[in-house]
């Protein structure tokens, strides 16, 4: 299933709801990561890792 | 799984849907750019009523099935607009990386059909990078997801 058109019904309830929250702008326009914690962490697991391609 | 996915919205490299299980929740995934740009590593959470977004919430809202589904067809999704990218994914703990392969583990057939599963066990400073093995009795720390051809 793909995702939905921006003109959907789904989309606008989201959209709507999201402003209702103040969290638009934050999860809806900006680029920035929503959850920066698990990407820090993600990047920390990775960091200096020597990969062994065993696949 | 034959689970009904959630609709899904997507902005950038983002996808919401929202959980309707006990409660009403929003929730968001994110597909994060990393060092290896090829690599995207999946951030998965709540955006919820407090006007906080929980990026390690256990929410127990009883569709754990049916968000599960959802995701995936989110990652199919995110791959066929990058059918370059690696997905990348690891547990926030170890007892939830567990959690994460005992899914993939369950679901392998299904996914094994649309994406190519790979795994990395860890050994001192080193990552040594296999396949999937639903079979295998060894933990994995990370999982990571292509495209398959």
């Amino acid at each position: 299933m793909p995702a939905v058109k921006k003109n959907s019904r789904v989309h606008k309830e989201i959209v709507k709801k999201l402003k209702e929250m103040g969290l638009y702008e934050r999860v809806m326009i900006s680029k920035e990561p929503l959850f920066p914690k698990k990407n820090a962490l993600a990047e920390e697991r990775l960091r200096g890792m020597k990969f062994i391609d065993n696949s | 799984m034959n689970q009904t996915p959630y609709p899904f919205t997507r902005t950038h490299n983002r996808y919401i849907f929202v959980s309707k299980g006990n409660t009403t929740i929003f929730k968001a995934v994110d597909f994060t750019s990393m060092k290896s740009r090829s690599t995207f590593n999946l951030c998965f959470g709540d955006v919820d009523i407090d006007n906080q977004i929980d990026d390690f919430a256990i929410s127990n809202n009883g569709d754990m099935k049916r968000v599960l589904a959802t995701v995936i067809h989110i990652i199919a999704d995110f791959l066929i607009r990058n059918p370059k990218a690696i997905v990348y994914f690891t547990g926030s703990t170890a007892t939830r990386t567990n959690l994460y392969q005992r899914i993939v583990k369950t679901h392998y057939q299904q996914l094994s059909a649309q994406f190519e599963i790979f795994a990395s066990i860890k050994s001192g400073n080193r990552l040594k990078k296999v396949k999937f093995n639903p079979h295998t009795g060894i933990a994995y720390s990370n999982f990571f997801i292509t495209k398959k051809y």
